[in-house]
Parts: C-alpha cells; structure tokens; sequence
C-alpha cells in the first residue's frame, strides 16, 4: 500500500504539479478579490478533485493498472490509493484556504466563520465529483468513465437543482439552515460527504474486483 | 518430497471467440518450464491466470502449495514478474522506482536493485519514459530480481531486445536457478532461447496444452527422418508423428524407439518439434 501512495504522490508532482500550482495561485488570489472567493474555491475544489482520475488515467497510459496486478497489492488496496489521494488532496487544499483565510481575517480583523462553512459545502462538490466518477472509471476506465461520469453527475445534480430551485423561499429550510448554523452545516456536509465517499469507495472496490486487467 | 512451484490444474477461460480449456502441469521447485506457442495460442492468458490478474472460470492454480484464489498479494511477495509491457509510470526515475518498490515488497533489496541497474547500465537520473524498449525490459528484469523471488513468471521477457542483451539476460535467468529452490515459468515465442535455458517445455496451441515434457525427454524420444517416399513405408506408421513431402523427399518427426535399425534418425531441436507437433495436430 505505501509503494502504491508513493507511486501516485511521485506521478501528481511530476504530472500534475500545474494544477496544484493553480490552485495555489487561485488561493492567493482570494486573499485580494474578497467578493469571488467562493467561485475561486469552487475551481480550486473541482480541478483537486480531478486528480485521482488524472492518475487513473495515466495508470492506463503507462500499463501500470496492468502491471500492478502483477505486484503483491490487492484489487482494494488499488483502489484504496486512488481514493485516500483523493481525500488527502482535497483536505490539504481545504486546510490551506482555511489557514489563509484566517490569516487574512486576523490582519483585517474581519474573520468571517460562516464562509468556512460555504468552503465546506464547495469541498463537498469537489468530493462528489470524485466519488461519481472514481467508481464508472474503475469499471469501465477513465476514457468511457469520464463519458459516463457526465451523465451521472447530470442525472444526481438535476434533482438536487430542482429541490433548491423549489425551496428557494422555502421559510421552514431557512429556519432549518440558520437553526443549524455554521458549524451545523460543516458538520452535516462533513458528514453526507464522508457518508458518500465511503459508499463510493466500497462500489469502486466491488467494481474493480470484476474487472480483468 | 519436493515440492512443486506451480501447480495448474484443469485450468480454463472462455473469451468471446477464445477458449483456454483444461490446462494442467506441474512446475517443480528448482526447475524452468518454457510455454511455447504461436500468437494468440493462450500464453499470456496462462500467465495471468496463475498470477490472478484475470478471473479463472474452472481449475486450479497452486503456487508454492497455495491456492492463488486467497491471500495471493502474500503469495506474489515472493515472485517476480516481467510482462512484455513493463508498465512502470514514465515519469519516474531509478531512485523513485526504488522507494516505491520498498513500499511494495517486504523483501527489496535496495543494494542489489542499484547493483543490476549498474550492471545492466540503466541511467539512474533519467526518466523511465526514455529508456529504450531494451533498457525497460532490464529494468523490469532488475525489478523482479531484487525482491529475493522465489519464483519468476516471465512473459514474452526477451521479445523486442537485441541478440547480446538476449543472451545476458538468458544468462541471468540461468543464474537465478543456481539455487535449487527458485523456478521460473517463462513463455516466449522465441524458441532457441527456451531451448538454452528450460527444464520443461509445454506446448500451447489454440488454447490446449498439447504436450508438456521434460526436455530432454523430448528430444530423446523424438527425431527427424529424411528420406524417400518409399523408405518412409518401411517405416510403422503409428512412429511417424508429422511428415511433409519436399521437392526432394519427405521429412517425418518420428518417435525414436518405434523406429527400427537401418533408418538415420536426426536429432531435432524444440523449434521442429513445435512446428511440427502444432502441424501434426492440424
């Protein structure tokens, strides 16, 4: 398992380095344009979240997904890099936005807490994309994944669109969000996404064991 | 009693338009078997198989007397594998390759993968993405040599490299067998190579196992007659295993000892014997 983590670590900073020096810079960013945080957050989330399938997809190009099998892993402990990469990414980008932003209030003197829990909820985004598209990959690989993967995310966004569009003015789920507060909210999107994570990463093992290399 | 280092037993699997059907053999502890077959005959297959990278659909494979259908990750810590592919990351150099190999086998031995790598002249700052098909197959060769293996699966190993680094790397694997606990299971389509180096030969056509046998048995048991059309009559038909008419006569592989005295009987080498065999079964 360390072998494999280390694998993965070595091939995102030679690779993949732009997109963590994106993120980085997108982060800098926020420190001065205070009004589209959110948005920049929202990038910073996504493009992390597409590295466990950009090192699927060059696991494929370089025949390691076939070789690896050759080596003393398990069909879950290949998986299990891709998803524990995954996770460590994101919270590393989300602890870095965190510390930044608090670094920032701290010299303004204007620490805004509601806006770690709208971070979280934008983290949450970025753990669903991995967690929908981590499991089509793994059973189909990442060209027909990606494919089926829009679809997917189509298909579980449009009722959520829906919900929010219908709920809008909803007076019982605003009561319901402020009645939770900021911490509530991190703590229920923690929650749901950690929930949702786990059950992806258990499907993506189950897939993988019934795919032939 | 010694024990065996591959058991197959009744193995199969069926892809669409490919059947692998009823494989059985033995790999004794200290010994190198060859599997020889054309393209698409079910060497690969075999391989993957036995190491658990597809999903058998009947039989059984033993490794070191263990079912490889459990704990088969414990099982490979003690064998090395070489594809035809080396599918190591591009991106990676030697010193990462190593650190990453330490992380996967319990057993790696930093020192002697350096060792093979200098050996082997493998540059140790350059990225694998540009080492020659030559240079990946060494350093995949120097992967699974450095683990303490017990035994090697080699598919295809020598495919794509030149003569001389053919020749190491057959001199290497001879090596590897010096200790009568470590085997090696190898396929290749080229032959003289087998011929240098195997025990065992077992002959893959179409997905059946048409004959597996030491070696030397088989080139004891079997030769070629040259000779005319009439003095092969002489001959008893059920010693003629193949024969194919030339402009100048007919060549037959024979069994040997069903042969009777009078007729000259060359040696053959395992290429004939494939090529023939493989014909006979047509």
């Amino acid at each position: 398992m360390k072998g494999l983590l280390l694998k993965d670590f070595y091939v995102t900073i030679r690779s993949y380095k732009i997109i963590l020096i994106t993120d980085v810079l997108f982060i800098a960013a926020s420190i001065f344009f205070n009004d589209i945080t959110d948005f920049i957050m929202l990038v910073v989330a996504c493009s992390t979240a597409n590295i466990p399938i950009n090192l699927l997809s060059d696991d494929e190009k370089s025949r390691w997904d076939r070789y690896s099998g050759a080596l003393p892993y398990t069909k879950a402990q290949i998986v299990s890099s891709k998803y524990l990469i995954g996770l460590f990414s994101q919270l590393t980008m989300y602890v870095i936005i965190v510390s930044v932003n608090l670094i920032k209030g701290l010299i303004t003197h204007e620490m805004q807490f509601e806006k770690y829990a709208v971070l979280a909820v934008l983290f949450f985004v970025g753990m669903l994309i991995s967690a929908v598209d981590l499991p089509v990959s793994f059973r189909l690989g990442v060209e027909k994944g990606r494919t089926y993967g829009i679809i997917l995310r189509l298909i579980i966004v449009l009722p959520f669109t829906v919900l929010y569009i219908a709920t809008w003015d909803n007076e019982i789920i605003s009561h319901f969000i402020e009645k939770l507060g900021n911490f509530g909210i991190i703590a229920a999107v923690v929650l749901v996404g950690a929930g949702i994570y786990a059950l992806s990463w258990a499907l993506s093992i189950a897939l993988y064991k019934k795919r032939e290399n | 009693m010694t024990q065996n280092a591959i058991e197959v037993k009744n193995l199969s699997k069926k892809f669409k338009g490919f059947e692998l059907s009823d494989i059985s053999f033995n790999l004794p502890s200290g010994c190198i078997m060859g599997l020889v077959g054309e393209n698409g005959a079910g060497k690969s297959t075999t391989i993957k198989l036995i190491l658990g990278m597809l999903n058998k659909d009947g039989g059984s494979v033993k490794i070191f007397g263990n079912d490889n259908s459990q704990n088969l990750e414990l099982i490979k810590q003690e064998v090395g594998v070489v594809t035809d592919v080396i599918g190591i990351p591009k991106c990676l150099t030697l010193k990462e390759i190593d650190m990453v190999m330490r992380g996967t086998f319990e057993n790696w031995n930093s020192e002697k993968f350096y060792s093979l790598s200098e050996k082997f002249s493998l540059p140790e700052k350059k990225r694998f993405g540009t080492f020659s098909r030559g240079m990946e197959m060494k350093l995949g060769i120097a992967v699974a040599l450095s683990h303490n293996a017990k035994l090697l699966i080699l598919d295809e190993p020598t495919s794509g490299l030149d003569p001389v680094v053919r020749d190491e790397v057959v001199d290497m694997l001879i090596d590897f067998t010096r200790d009568e606990n470590c085997s090696i299971l190898i396929s290749s389509h080229i032959i003289s190579d087998l011929e240098k180096l195997c025990d065992y030969i077992a002959f893959l056509h179409k997905g059946k196992l048409i004959l597996c046998e030491e070696k030397d048995v088989l080139l004891s048991r079997y030769g070629i007659v040259r000779c005319t059309v009439e003095q092969l009559k002489t001959i008893d038909e059920s010693a003629i295993k193949y024969k194919k008419e030339t402009p100048y006569g007919v060549e037959a592989m024979v069994c040997r000892e069903k042969v009777g005295a009078g007729i000259n009987i060359s040696s053959i080498s395992i290429e004939e014997l494939f090529v023939f065999t493989v014909k006979g079964e047509k």
